[in-house]
């Protein structure tokens, strides 16, 4: 069983529900309920939201993607706790699915081995327990699954909701908006929800002939573009990977943990302080969206692949992949760093 | 107050595309601050400053090398 760092995985559930205060259930359409859910969700700060089923079966069984060592699912009404398993209501088959770029260091240069992630992680923790207890009030169960935390398969989750799209990286999926950091985090509830569709803006094509991510991985994680240009269907690569069943990028997991348990800060919580992101910092389609000329990019990769090689090169050259100095990086201590931290989008300090 | 002025319609066309560019050019060499990237500003300045250039040329030189071709076929 793993709850959160902040509050249990079902949330607090300590409002008044609807019951208590003598009102009817809350019976929206699925399609009323995802924009009132934007609407909560966009207001305690989450910037890209979206939906799926977990019982959605067009390709293959995504109730697998919950480790069941974890967390397992009955026909039960509420949750239960089975030795280290907490079990999930059958009913909880809607995934709200989120990425908060608020706070979040991931994907940023200055963000990359810093405290800043796990500072941030704490903070959307606290965001989603009040979305929780919304629900609650509503009369809906509604359990988390923390960003970056284990127990689900995340990126998934970002990919057939339609936030973003597969790529190279070694995970995240790539938002058309210019985020590629951090997992998402998820929502399970029984609060119908109409899934939005996943998306195709010419990301997976533009990884064929880019490879900035695999260059930036300093645990050699993941294939670089001569080692492998196209996804292949062969992407198990031992154990802790990812198995045969679907195509992609065979990224080497045990790797990519190693070097970062070994190089990142220990905690005194139960994981390492700090993240690596390399990958999904220099990832070419990580961008803030100050410069015009990252929307130029993102619209001609999306309608043709024809200039993909020179974008790629290009943004090597403009050195949006390098690593920050030391002194760089130090002026996190000195700079007069924005409200709620770094952040993808807007400056990191005022 | 009358102004004479002289503008082909090529001038007109890559007139309107090299202010965009210029628009273009300035914006995102201070976005590349906001950013907090500026080491980016040299690829911009290459690639829409270069553009940019390539635009004012034909703009104001198309027509100069059109009136000096123009000269020397009547001179001949």
């Amino acid at each position: 069983m793993r709850d959160g760092v902040i509050a249990p995985q079902e949330g607090y559930r300590s409002i008044p529900t609807y019951k208590q205060l003598g009102a009817s259930k809350w019976q929206g359409t699925p399609e009323e309920n995802n924009l009132m859910m934007r609407t909560i969700l966009r207001r305690y700060g989450f910037s890209f939201i979206g939906y799926t089923n977990l019982d959605d079966k067009s390709i293959g069984n995504r109730r697998n993607l919950i480790y069941k060592n974890v967390n397992d699912f009955d026909s039960i009404d509420d949750f239960e706790v089975r030795g280290k398993v907490k079990v999930i209501p059958n009913k909880c088959n809607n995934a709200i699915v989120v990425y908060s770029t608020i706070g979040n260091a991931a994907g940023t240069k200055r963000g990359r081995a810093t405290p800043e992630l796990f500072v941030f992680m704490e903070e959307e923790a606290e965001r989603i327990t009040r979305v929780q207890q919304f629900l609650w009030g509503l009369g809906y169960q509604s359990y988390y699954f923390e960003d970056t935390m284990g127990g689900i398969s995340r990126p998934p989750f970002g990919i057939m909701s339609g936030l973003g799209e597969y790529n190279r990286t070694h995970g995240p999926a790539a938002t058309p908006e210019g985020f590629v950091g951090g997992a998402c985090a998820i929502i399970l509830t029984d609060l119908p929800l109409a899934p939005t569709k996943p998306i195709d803006f010419g990301v997976l094509k533009f990884c064929s002939t880019c490879g900035v991510c695999a260059n930036a991985c300093p645990s050699g994680a993941i294939p670089t573009k001569e080692e492998m240009k196209e996804p292949t269907w062969e992407r198990s690569t031992g154990p802790w990977s990812s198995s045969n069943d679907h195509k992609g990028y065979p990224n080497e997991s045990v790797k990519c943990a190693t070097w970062y348990m070994a190089n990142t800060v220990s905690g005194f919580n139960h994981r390492p302080i700090g993240a690596c992101y390399r990958c999904a910092a220099a990832c070419v389609f990580n961008k803030s969206n100050e410069a015009w000329i990252h929307e130029i990019v993102k619209a001609t990769v999306s309608t043709t692949p024809l200039l993909n090689s020179f974008f790629a090169n290009m943004d090597t050259q403009a050195g949006y992949g390098e690593m920050p100095s030391d002194e760089e990086r130090s002026t996190l201590w000195t700079g007069n760093m924005a409200e709620w931290g770094i952040h993808q989008y807007g400056k990191n300090e005022w | 107050m009358k102004i004479n002025l002289d503008i082909k319609w090529y001038q007109w066309i890559f007139g309107m595309l090299s202010s965009a560019l210029a628009v273009l050019f300035v914006h995102d060499g201070f976005a590349t601050f906001t950013e907090q990237e500026p080491q980016a500003i040299g690829v911009i300045a290459l690639l829409v400053g270069g553009a940019l250039l390539t635009t004012l040329c034909l703009t104001f030189g198309l027509r100069w090398s059109i009136r000096k071709i123009g000269r020397n076929t009547n001179q001949k």
